[in-house]
């Protein structure tokens, strides 16, 4: 397939980007907000040699994911909290098996089964692992559909580079925007990585012994956790990525992902053109956490306004960037017919810090 | 240029397909666009709301919230929700085959059209969605009407040759109308 602008909604995008980027697996069981995502892949993915694979639930999902990504080939799946939820035991394998593949979750209002509509609920499960360990899995937070596109060869060189899950994660709002969005040509980006020291690439021509565990015992379990210690230790310090905006001079900044990060964009052009300085920082690697922007912000910064979807997650990770620096200030909705709040509701709020 | 748009009616209506197309011609243009859903539990029959924000630099915030600066009321339940969304200085555009008594707008424009009537005048009252979507771009100048009339053929035009025939007689109406009101 050729370069070209489609109308989509952002989970077909997302779709759309997984098969022209060269995922040729994608798992998946039903659920809203993310189904839009194996409906499409259902399509396309034969066109590219992939296949679509419904399984009976999201713990059959995992066990498939794994055992794809066992053979180097690049897999996939998409869900939302409470599949991801049932999929954390296979995460936690992977982590521990160094085992590359890629991951949605278009999050909903939670815990339990919650609510269909979008939310940014699931941050910490997202960037505290998810599962059992001591382990991280990168997790990038796309704001708009062309950002998908942008994403997803980063996501893919993440996973082979370091060999590990990587996660995306999408609030269910966004998630089922519709926009238009330039999607590239064809390119295998898993192909350009070579698996052959450690992937199951089958015995017929190749003798050779491989083995991919999770389990491990005495002296290679401390082994193990200090190669994954140090692998995070460089994805830290390499692969933090954020946008911000009119930060240089800023008193006060926003910081948000997701949909709120991309709403500060006309949040800062409306305050600013009021001759009030304020900036903001849109996390998209999550984690990674972009330590470095807020190790950046320059002395003018007296205060810093988080606003997500949730009742405060990502305000967590802001507070230990800043280390008491500043006062760090929480503004957060979820659920409801609107489940997050409004630029006015949050131009309202930044005022209301500024003494107005 | 950033136009956020509301499109409503009920259910049949066919407001959905107004955005949609709306998007299609955008993108044909070169602009950007975004459309978001209503929320809550839809029903057969009930009322819809599509909502579109179109620009020619990428989009921020993708909500349009009570700010509409171009609102298209099919039917007279979803009336009232499109005078309260719409902006100062914005359209809302009215179905007055419908909507008998319109309530006085303070700081937007309002425009009446009996696009209802018209579209039976040219084959079908479903046409009300094209006689509406013409007189929008007749009056606004939001898209060009052949980026409109191409988007209609593409999404129409293989399944429903008869259908599109009509349905650009409807477009071509309300866009004169549009221009003369």
């Amino acid at each position: 397939m050729s370069q070209e602008t489609l109308f989509l909604k952002n989970t077909e995008t997302f779709a759309e980007s997984m098969a022209r980027c060269g995922v040729k697996y994608h798992f998946a069981y039903p659920i809203t907000p993310a189904t839009d995502v194996m409906k499409r892949t259902a399509v396309i993915l034969p066109r590219y040699g992939g296949t679509m694979m419904q399984m009976e639930s999201e713990l059959a999902v995992s066990s498939a994911l794994a055992g794809a990504a066992c053979s180097g080939k690049l897999a996939a799946t998409s869900s939302s909290g409470p599949g991801m939820s049932l999929m954390q035991e296979a995460v936690s394998f992977m982590a521990g098996a160094e085992l590359p593949c890629i991951m949605l979750d278009s999050m909903r209002v939670g815990p339990g089964d919650g609510d269909i509509v979008g939310a940014q609920s699931d941050y910490y499960m997202a960037t505290r692992g998810g599962g059992h360990g001591d382990y991280h899995v990168p997790v990038l937070a796309p704001a708009s559909g062309q950002e998908i596109v942008e994403l997803m060869p980063r996501g893919i060189r993440l996973a082979y580079v370091y060999r590990t899950p990587v996660l995306f994660v999408i609030d269910g709002v966004t998630a089922q925007t519709t926009e238009s969005a330039t999607l590239p040509e064809y390119h295998d980006y898993a192909a350009d990585y070579d698996v052959s020291d450690w992937a199951y690439t089958g015995t017929g021509k190749h003798p050779k012994r491989a083995l991919i565990t999770g389990s491990y015992a005495h002296e290679d379990g401390f082994q193990m956790n200090e190669r994954l210690r140090r692998k995070y230790e460089r994805i830290t310090e390499a692969e933090q990525l954020w946008e911000e905006d009119s930060v240089a001079d800023a008193e006060l900044v926003v910081a948000a992902f997701g949909i709120h990060g991309r709403m500060c964009k006309d949040l800062v052009r409306a305050l600013r053109a009021e001759g009030k300085k304020v900036g903001s920082i849109r996390p998209i690697s999550l984690w990674p956490f972009p330590q470095k922007a807020f190790d950046a912000l320059p002395d003018t910064v007296r205060q810093v306004l988080v606003v997500e979807m949730n009742h405060g997650q990502m305000v967590d990770d802001v507070r230990l960037a800043l280390n008491g620096r500043v006062p760090v200030h929480f503004f957060g909705k979820t659920g409801g017919d609107m489940p997050m709040y409004t630029l006015h509701e949050m131009i309202a709020k930044t005022n209301s810090l500024l003494g107005e | 240029m950033l136009t956020k748009c509301m499109f409503s009616g009920s259910g049949g209506q066919g407001s959905a397909l107004m955005a949609k197309l709306v998007c299609l011609a955008a993108i044909r243009e070169g602009l950007k666009v975004v459309m978001t859903q209503t929320y809550g539990i839809e029903q057969r029959g009930g009322d819809s709301t599509a909502y579109v924000i179109v620009s020619d630099e990428p989009i921020g915030s993708p909500i349009v919230e009570k700010d509409a600066t171009l609102a298209v009321a099919l039917s007279k339940s979803i009336y009232d929700l499109c005078f309260e969304g719409s902006a100062p200085g914005g359209s809302l555009f009215y179905n007055s085959s419908l909507v008998e008594e319109p309530r006085q707008p303070d700081g937007f424009e309002q425009i009446g059209l009996p696009v209802s009537d018209m579209a039976m005048k040219v084959g079908s009252v479903r046409a009300a969605n094209m006689v509406m979507l013409g007189a929008v771009l007749g009056r606004s100048g939001l898209l060009r009407l052949e980026s409109v009339e191409e988007a209609l053929k593409e999404t129409m035009g293989a399944k429903k040759p008869a259908l599109l025939e009509m349905n650009i007689k409807a477009l071509h109406a309300g866009y004169e109308a549009g221009r003369e009101g």
